[in-house]
């Protein structure tokens, strides 16, 4: 069987209390939720409040802030915002930046990759309205990435 | 200790549970309080300039925020990482940095830079903490010492000290209306009357200055200071055109601004589950199956940790309007509920502390996600206004630029320690088994991050802000 992560929480093992027959399944269970547990509980880099854009096409600074990731990081952080209309999220994280684009209401997940791992980084957020009126972006969330299998040891 | 793979292909069907598989898979778990540990940011709006807009001094006591970090399980050592520079190069002040529930305290000195930077303050906890913890980030300034200038004091009430230049100009720039302050007024005693009482407070906090405009508008100045200038006994009359006037210093008090606070567990015990090496014991192999359960509950990523207005260490809702946050799961059904916690008051006479709270959840279109929760009713308190010296330890003076429709205010909404009591909890559990409602977020996923609205009928302050997921 090959090594993979599941992408969805297994079910939690069962027949393990005491005086039960231990069986394959309930080992198998126990692995596959092992897994899931180190690849993804992840940090939370941030959770950024409701910004409101200008009205300008270019970008404004919303949030600074110092972060560092797990020793066991990927090096990739995920970046999601919900957004009233189009407009731009630029992070720049380290040495690297990501711009995610959305396109009129709704929100949209992107990534910032080469990010130091275990190592403080500065982190800069910044928003741009893509309408030339203000865009209200009801917060932005950043998070490790989870693992897959290529990850793991 | 890091995590190792452990090869699902040890064992087949039916075959028991390897003494070596369940001792693996016990090392794994004991070590992810360390592996998987947890680090809390709360980032406060810039300028679109990238400047703090978050700013204040504080001289009497430490004043500052609340966060409420979620330190993940058994932690001991933490670093805070305060991201920060001040207005004054030469000028610092001290970090305090204290735990809520145990009262332990660490402080450090800061310094004055001209340029953003760090200040990693390390904190090592008596024992074990887990989950959601609460903490007191405070700050005193350092105190100039070169006279800024000097001012005539007529006399003062409350909070306001009347005061004419020494000369022909204030010793700092005047702006209409409020101009907000960060110095420290030392009142002059000698042979003015009535004479300073024995042991007076003599040294207040300027949070602000107004400049009344017109003749017929004595006094000429107003310093806004905190704490209320004493009266019991008086040290200075009640005259807003008293003669002789005291003439007094003023000092420039080192201010704090402010970009993030990161809280990083840096250590953590392992926990301490037995390990089975014998697989017909299935006691501790259900210990195990217990422990990775509820490690999958506690290391969940928090949905939100912080909130903030711009220019406010917490957040001003105002009535009827919406405090959001956005969040996205990168698991599928992995989410049975929301625990949202905050700490709130309200600050306006004119609105009942009687408050309606709601909380929901909607899509990325504003759809209603599962069932809004509401509190109906809610009784919160409300702030006192600024008071004497000797309540100051137990009074919240934070709202008061707010109260006066102006955020210039020195102290901004910087809090005492005890500050913190002065608010209600509220608690909101969403859900629960509200797994299905959401979507897999991954790389490019358009309609996969969702948000929380909050909304209250008075205008509400929040601080000690968190929403955990489980």
């Amino acid at each position: 069987m090959a090594f993979t992560v599941p992408d969805e929480e297994p079910t939690a093992a069962t027949g393990l209390t005491a005086g039960d027959w231990i069986q394959a399944s309930s080992t198998e269970e126990l692995l596959l939720r092992d897994r899931v547990l180190f690849a993804t509980r992840r940090r939370l880099i941030a959770s950024l409040p409701k910004v409101v854009t200008t009205a300008s096409a270019s970008y404004q600074v919303a949030y600074a802030f110092k972060a560092i990731t797990l020793p066991s990081s990927n090096g990739t952080l995920m970046v999601g915002f919900v957004a009233s209309d189009t407009s731009d999220v630029r992070v720049v994280a380290g040495a690297s930046s990501a711009v995610i684009s959305q396109t009129g209401q709704g929100s949209i997940i992107g990534v910032v990759t080469g990010v130091p791992i275990n190592t403080w980084f500065g982190v800069s957020v910044e928003v741009v309205s893509g309408t030339g009126s203000p865009v209200t972006i009801s917060g932005i969330y950043i998070a490790e990435q989870v693992l897959v299998a290529a990850d793991l040891p | 200790m890091t995590w190792t793979k452990l090869d699902d292909t040890l064992t087949v069907a039916d075959e028991p549970l390897s003494a070596f598989l369940g001792t693996g898979l016990t090392r794994n778990t004991n070590a992810y309080p360390t592996d998987l540990s947890r680090l809390t940011t709360f980032a406060y709006p810039t300028t679109s300039a990238g400047a703090a807009k978050v700013k204040w001094a504080s001289y009497l006591q430490a004043r500052g925020t609340f966060v409420t970090v979620d330190v993940g399980i058994n932690a001991t050592n933490f670093i805070v990482d305060v991201f920060y520079r001040t207005t004054n190069a030469a000028l610092g002040g001290q970090i305090y940095v204290r735990h809520t529930d145990s009262g332990a305290q660490v402080q450090v000195a800061a310094a004055g830079q001209a340029g953003v930077g760090s200040i990693q303050v390390p904190f090592t906890t008596s024992r074990p903490l887990t989950g959601l913890q609460g903490f007191f980030i405070g700050w005193i300034s350092d105190v100039g010492e070169s006279v800024v200038g000097r001012v005539q004091i007529n006399g003062a009430v409350g909070n306001q000290v009347f005061c004419e230049p020494t000369g022909s100009e204030y010793p700092f720039s005047q702006p209409a209306g409020y101009y907000e302050m960060y110095h420290l007024l030392r009142i002059a005693t000698g042979s003015e009357t009535p004479l300073a009482a024995d042991s007076a407070l003599l040294d207040y906090q300027v949070c602000g200055f107004r400049e009344n405009a017109g003749a017929a508008q004595p006094p000429v100045g107003v310093l806004l200071v905190w704490p209320e200038i004493e009266t019991s006994p008086a040290i200075v009359t009640t005259s807003t055109t008293n003669t002789p006037q005291y003439n007094s210093e003023l000092y420039e008090l080192g201010r704090l601004e402010l970009f993030s606070i990161s809280v990083q567990v840096l250590d953590a015990n392992d926990s301490t589950v037995l390990s089975p090496y014998a697989y017909q014991q299935a006691t501790p192999i259900n210990e195990l199956n217990n422990h990775i359960n509820s490690t999958m509950t506690q290391l969940q990523p928090n949905a939100a940790t912080s909130v903030s207005t711009d220019g406010f260490l917490g957040y001003l809702l105002p009535a009827g309007e919406e405090l959001t946050f956005a969040f996205f799961f990168q698991t599928k059904n992995s989410v049975q509920q929301l625990l949202t916690s905050f700490q709130c008051l309200t600050f306006k006479a004119s609105q009942s502390s009687s408050v309606y709270i709601t909380f929901g959840v909607r899509d990325s279109l504003g759809n209603t996600i599962g069932t809004d929760l509401e509190k109906p009713n809610y009784s919160v308190p409300r702030l006192a206004a600024q008071t004497r010296r000797v309540q100051s330890v137990d009074t919240m003076v934070a709202m008061n630029g707010v109260l006066a429709g102006d955020e210039k205010w020195g102290m901004r909404d910087a809090m005492g320690y005890l500050d913190g009591r002065k608010g209600v909890p509220v608690n909101f559990i969403w859900g629960p088994n509200e797994a299905g409602d959401f979507q897999w977020g991954q790389d490019a996923s358009v309609d996969t991050v969702y948000y929380a609205t909050i909304t209250a009928t008075s205008d509400l302050y929040i601080y000690g802000f968190n929403c955990k997921v489980q």
